[in-house]
């Protein structure tokens, strides 16, 4: 995938995601200086209902000794309750535009690559254990991409379903 | 909603790795040489924040490196023709 696929693809399945009334765009989705093969982008929604947030990070790079192809390297999807506010109320956000996260922050689900090895983990519920792939069945982590992860948190909240059971995965 | 575009120039990446240079009292060197023991002291969102920074600075870099030598052969095709650099070419030249 190159950066004009990549928007186009977003483009599109964006159109298609019915985004519940109480879901506030905090960060608009955007590329911080893309090129045709490097690019990050990042989206945020604040969840004002009941003060949760989502957060959408990822990073392409050129796949190396390649031409002209890319691939993503690194990202963190996260979902989970605001903890830090600004004197006006609203989330503390950061460079990125979104809500700060600590180590110690309460977290629904969190898929990310932030660790050594950048290798692919799931946070469940709470902040450790992390779940390695090789812990966690029923969901390839590494390819999970941001219109699935957004399209079962909207489940899951419309419908109470546990995010195992929307996402498919299970943990020991 | 049309994706965005935000251009992040070179001084603020460098503010912006200086920042996570302060927080965590390690060098943007060490962080990638000693990435094991870095990693441990770090913020899940900060090794993100960092590895992109410093993936966008290289690539500033050598986006500005390619544009001034392209400009800096321009000015010497101009030179084998005969014509002396101009003062304000000298400045550039320089620079």
């Amino acid at each position: 995938m190159n950066y004009i696929e990549f928007k186009g693809w977003v483009d599109s399945e964006e159109s298609k995601l019915i985004v519940p009334a109480d879901w506030k765009v905090l960060a608009p989705p955007a590329c911080i200086n893309p090129s045709y093969l490097e690019w990050v982008f990042r989206w945020s929604f604040h969840l004002t209902s009941d003060n949760k947030y989502i957060r959408i990070w990822e990073r392409y790079d050129k796949i190396p000794k390649m031409v002209a192809m890319t691939r993503r390297i690194a990202f963190a999807f996260h979902y989970g309750p605001l903890v830090r506010f600004e004197g006006g109320g609203g989330p503390a956000i950061d460079a990125l535009g979104t809500p700060r996260y600590e180590a110690a922050d309460p977290v629904d689900i969190r898929i990310d690559t932030c660790s050594k090895g950048m290798e692919a983990h799931l946070h469940y519920q709470k902040q450790n254990p992390h779940y390695s792939q090789t812990q966690v069945s029923g969901l390839d982590l590494s390819t999970l991409d941001i219109f699935t992860f957004l399209r079962a948190i909207i489940k899951h909240r419309a419908n109470g379903i546990p995010l195992d059971r929307v996402l498919g995965f299970r943990i020991p | 909603m049309p994706i965005q575009e935000i251009l992040v120039g070179l001084p603020e990446l460098e503010t912006l790795i200086q920042g996570l240079e302060q927080k965590y009292g390690f060098s943007t060197t060490a962080f990638y040489t000693e990435r094991e023991s870095c990693l441990d002291q770090m913020e899940e969102d900060d090794i993100f924040r960092w590895d992109m920074y410093v993936s966008q600075r290289r690539e500033l870099r050598r986006v500005n490196d390619e544009v001034k030598n392209d400009y800096l052969s321009t000015l010497k095709f101009q030179n084998s023709e005969g014509k002396s650099p101009t003062p304000e070419d000298q400045v550039l030249l320089a620079a």
